[in-house]
């Protein structure tokens, strides 16, 4: 007799009745490591699996009171134990008896007298089988469940998902997807999408998402009753197969449309209603300079100096306010013209540079001598740009001097650079520098009131410019501000 | 010789007073409007050379008068200065004005426009 240990250590529950087969069949099985209960009649056999499931039963079939037959026959009627294989061992040896064995719901049958190698091999392939069966059964729940799981989330997702074939037929939709056609059909599976979101745009990101896997093509939407959806179509490849499919999200942006919308309408009439009177004062103030209304000491010209300077800053406030308006919806766009950047620089202090005065600021400017005298680009914007970044910067210098250098770094740029000799910005902050509504230091803040667009402004206005603008600073040692531009000194004409 | 008249149109006092001023200065004989409605019936009456048009009034849009202003013949030589303070506005209006002006307008610059336009008027 083999020695050997079973792979499938199981619960082997032998039913018979003679005490002398029990023990020798116990005893073998103990010996290969499984464990068992003996009993000697079916109905004792059937209380002692509804106490706990055996892995395996070995039955015997002539047994008082209830047969083997019997036993298996309840036992495979009830849910419950069905699936407990049963090797009926009897010393029937009949066609007949094993057919009956087998129709009772058997799996095997031993003949008595048995090898005992034989009840091993057999014992072990059918824990074997059972084992297989019982990973199986836990593999079907676990994928029952993910699949639950994903049902849910499909099914709780708040925006509408469609999975299309290459056909464009709608193979997977959630009910999300399903509340969008104002005239959903009956059954989503199988209908071209065509048929229920008639929308051009949306068809077009679907089948451009299918030419390219990977990338997500984005497209907002107006359904007909004005709902707008900002739909988002990926073409799904599968272990680099060729796309099989298009996933596509629609959600539903109607309302942060209409937020935008009242958002983008409060800026401008704000800004509106802002720059009117800013405008009158500005216009009063050049007719008492301009002798209009008769003419005025030096010291009264002194005094409307500066409220011409505050009142250019502050229409530089509300006008950075009313672009990033512009910029947020997307309606700024430069306009390019013939400009001096000499001139542009000797504007934009004269503008602001009273501001310097009295304070000790030295305010000085450099053109290099191979800039241009005359450039193409957005005057206005430039002229914005450069007011925000002297005026941050005297703004932030107590002592010392603001420089504002114009020179070509090469031969298709030319760059705007504002150095300070102020405190200088920490590393850590330079990050943030450009980000809206956002000031380096609390501290700082409070000594210097304002709204925070400047730099974000300067930075929107030079990335629509086509430029770039970086910083260059270090605590202690000031910092300098280049903006670096395309240098374009003639404009092509348009082949027409 | 009578001056040549320019007619302003704007509902803000201050505004109209600096438009006023600096068309005074190119030698302009002035009358201000500030409501939509009597500007519309003023036009019906009146030819001025000049009208300065803010887009921002009560009770008839700037740009209604303007529709009015180029559908009247009587009105084909006037020259119309549109101001506003809306620069995207402004932009798409550049073809139907002689001139657009995005607001906040400066004096001088008003001034020394107005002051070509009056000589170049009396030239004629």
């Amino acid at each position: 007799m083999s020695n050997q240990q079973t792979r499938y250590p199981g619960d082997i529950l032998i039913v018979d009745d003679k005490p002398a087969n029990l023990r020798l069949l116990s005893q073998m099985l103990l010996e290969h490591g499984h464990t068992v209960r003996a009993v000697i009649n079916g109905a004792r056999a059937l209380a002692s699996v509804r106490t706990a499931l055996p892995d395996l039963i070995l039955l015997d079939i002539k047994m008082p009171e209830m047969n083997g037959y019997e036993a298996c026959k309840r036992l495979k009627a009830d849910p419950q134990t069905r699936d407990v294989p049963v090797i009926f061992i009897s010393a029937l040896g009949e066609t007949e008896d094993k057919v009956k064995a087998f129709t009772a719901g058997g799996v095997d049958y031993i003949t008595k007298p048995f090898q005992i190698e034989e009840v091993l091999a057999r014992v072990e392939i059918h824990l074997g089988l059972r084992n297989l069966q019982k990973k199986l059964e836990r593999t079907n729940e676990d994928l029952a469940q993910q699949r639950d799981t994903l049902d849910t989330v499909l099914c709780n997702v708040a925006d509408g998902l469609v999975f299309t074939n290459p056909a464009g037929e709608i193979m997977l939709a959630n009910p999300a997807f399903g509340r969008i056609p104002l005239d959903p059909p009956e059954q989503l599976e199988g209908t071209a999408l065509s048929q229920i979101l008639p929308l051009a745009e949306l068809l077009d990101i679907v089948s451009d998402a299918l030419q390219s896997q990977g990338s997500v093509h984005t497209v907002d939407v107006t359904l007909p009753d004005q709902r707008i959806f900002r739909a988002s179509a990926c073409g799904l490849c599968h272990d680099g197969q060729p796309v099989t499919g298009v996933v596509t999200i629609l959600r539903d942006i109607t309302h942060d449309v209409e937020v935008d919308r009242m958002k983008t309408n409060f800026v401008s009439m704000v800004s509106h209603d802002l720059r009117t009177p800013l405008g009158v004062i500005l216009g009063f103030t050049e007719m008492l300079e301009t002798g209009v209304y008769g003419p005025l000491s030096d010291k009264q010209q002194g005094a409307l100096q500066h409220i011409v300077t505050s009142v250019k800053r502050q229409l530089n406030l509300v006008n950075n306010l009313l672009d990033q308006a512009r910029i947020e919806t997307g309606q700024l766009s430069p306009e390019i013209a013939l400009f001096g950047p000499a001139t542009l620089v000797k504007e934009t202090l004269n503008d602001i540079g009273i501001l310097a005065q009295g304070s000790g600021l030295e305010l000085s400017s450099h053109i290099a001598d191979d800039v241009p005298t005359t450039l193409f680009g957005d005057r206005q914007r430039l002229h914005q740009v450069l007011s925000n970044l002297v005026d941050n910067a005297i703004k932030f210098t107590k002592q010392g001097s603001v420089i504002v250098r114009v020179y070509l770094p090469d031969e298709s740029h030319w760059a705007l650079a504002v150095s300070d000799t102020g405190p200088g910005i920490p590393i850590e902050a330079q990050a943030y520098v450009f980000d809206p509504f956002r000031q380096i230091d609390n501290s700082i803040t409070r000594e210097h009131v304002g709204v925070g667009l400047g730099l974000s402004i300067v930075e929107q206005l030079v990335t629509l410019m086509g430029g770039e603008i970086t910083l260059e600073s270090k605590v202690g040692q000031g910092s300098t501000f280049t903006v670096v531009l395309p240098l374009v000194t003639q404009i092509q004409e348009e082949a027409s | 010789m009578n001056k040549k008249f320019a007619l302003i149109i704007e509902d803000d006092v201050g505004q109209s007073i600096v438009f006023a001023e600096a068309l005074k200065a190119g030698g302009f004989e002035t009358e201000i409007i500030r409501d939509g409605q009597v500007a519309t019936q003023r036009l019906s009456a009146v030819t001025p050379e000049i009208i300065v048009l803010d887009l921002h009034l009560p009770h008839v849009a700037g740009l209604d008068i303007l529709r009015q202003i180029h559908a009247d013949d009587r009105l084909a030589e006037t020259r119309v200065i549109v101001a506003t303070a809306d620069a995207v506005l402004a932009k798409e209006l550049r073809e139907q004005a002689d001139l657009v002006l995005v607001k906040p307008i400066s004096f001088k610059q008003l001034r020394d426009l107005a002051v070509r336009m009056g000589s170049a008027t009396l030239d004629e």
